[in-house]
């Protein structure tokens, strides 16, 4: 038996369905729009950067509080959990993003706005130097800076006394 | 053929009587048993390829009772089982029947949407069952048996250019199905533009070179166009001798090939 695509590649099509005018398909004869979007001016761009730039700079401080309060919450007992803590959020964290700084705003950096960007570098240092003194503070309430007379007991000069009663 | 597998891929709608016969059969003898080891997905697609074979052999009481099996499982509402209850109601009391019940169920039900608007085509409201279609694929644009179907409504109507925007549709859902490329080249074909449909043929050769219709639509296109195209003819035809030689392909195909090349 012949297949139907023989009959309709050698003979001329016959009409089946009687419609004058069926619905078009879906967005049929429809050209689409190119969308074209504005490219953003130097001027613009540079607002972009510097308001990137803040936000990059302030977001260490967005969680001082709530690190200063779990540090407050978590007691000055020693104990293993409170110490990893405290040298994890006042200290490694902040110190690595120091080391970095640079790093983050280098990319943001353009001829035009170098000193604005600048301003945010110091505002980011100046928070995490902050954080850093938190974290001062809060092994100052474990007990463990070195601030007290007792911890220096080696350069302790011993009293001298003058008499002394033998019995 | 291994049941699960012709479940999976649909296979029992490209059988012969014969093959038909005896997957249901098989299908039948091996549901009885226990099945123990089938996951519950394996197990339920075997049920349901068994409510269409039971349909198919013209069984409609045992496809009542496969239907009251999956029905007890997944419940009336579900859109899957709503298309085999419709199924069922045309066998026993016909399309009318069917139809009222599809339009019963609720507009989200998107199977049943389908298969009510199949069944218009069927009843004979073309005028409705276009613009049917049409407003099930402002709904579902990504279903390519849906924009075919449209597709085959409009060449019916001798709308071509409809037509060609609906298989070009399908295409975009489906860019490596080269049955659809010599879909379009006939397309083109009837509409006039053989230059077209050529290209279109090639495309579809080219992502299958065994495909006898889209190499016997090269060389009618090639007769119909003004310039012609003593290569592409040359190559066309040496490459349907050698499918003819090799029996590649279905016997109707062949022989209509042996016809194009005559």
């Amino acid at each position: 038996m012949l297949p139907q695509w023989y009959s309709t590649l050698t003979t001329k099509p016959v009409k089946t369905l009687n419609i004058a005018n069926p619905q078009t398909p879906p967005s049929f004869g429809k050209s689409g729009k190119k969308i074209v979007s504005k490219q953003a001016s130097e001027h613009e761009q540079d607002v972009l950067k510097v308001k990137k730039a803040w936000d990059i700079a302030l977001a260490p401080g967005k969680s001082l509080p709530m690190n200063l309060f779990m540090s407050y919450m978590s007691g000055s007992s020693l104990q293993i959990i409170p110490i990893t803590m405290t040298a994890m959020m006042f200290f490694m964290t902040p110190l690595k993003s120091l080391v970095t700084c640079h790093k983050q705003f280098a990319s943001l950096i353009s001829p035009t706005n170098k000193s604005q960007i600048l301003m945010c570098e110091v505002v980011y240092v100046l928070i995490l130097l902050a954080t850093m003194g938190a974290g001062v503070w809060k092994l100052g309430q474990m007990g463990l800076l070195p601030n007290t007379r007792s911890d220096w007991l080696a350069w302790e000069t011993p009293s001298v006394y003058l008499e002394v009663v033998n019995r | 053929m291994s049941l699960v597998q012709s479940a999976e891929r649909a296979e029992y709608l490209n059988l012969n009587t014969e093959q038909l016969k005896q997957l249901h059969e098989q299908s039948t003898r091996f549901l009885a048993g226990r099945h123990y080891n089938l996951s519950d997905d394996d197990r339920y697609a075997l049920f349901e390829q068994h409510f269409y074979l039971a349909l198919l052999v013209g069984d409609s009481r045992e496809a009542e009772i496969t239907y009251q099996k999956l029905a007890d499982r997944f419940g009336e509402d579900t859109g899957r089982i709503g298309k085999l209850k419709s199924m069922l109601i045309d066998r026993q009391l016909g399309p009318k029947d069917a139809l009222m019940y599809l339009q019963g169920r609720p507009e989200s039900d998107l199977p049943c949407w389908k298969a009510r608007i199949a069944l218009l085509r069927d009843t004979g409201v073309a005028d409705l069952y276009i613009s049917e279609l049409v407003k099930y694929l402002e709904v579902v644009p990504t279903d390519p048996e849906a924009w075919s179907e449209l597709a085959e409504a409009y060449a019916a109507c001798e709308k071509w250019g409809d037509a060609i925007s609906a298989v070009e549709e399908v295409l975009l859902c489906a860019p490596l199905a080269y049955n659809m490329f010599a879909r379009l080249g006939e397309l083109y074909l009837a509409a006039g533009d053989a230059g077209e449909a050529i290209s279109h043929f090639c495309r579809a050769v080219e992502l299958c070179p065994v495909y006898i219709r889209a190499w016997c639509g090269i060389l009618v296109a090639i007769s119909k166009h003004k310039k012609g195209n003593d290569k592409l003819k040359a190559v066309a035809t040496k490459q349907l001798e050698k499918l003819i030689k090799e029996k590649k392909g279905s016997e109707g195909d062949i022989a209509a090939a042996k016809l194009i090349l005559a």
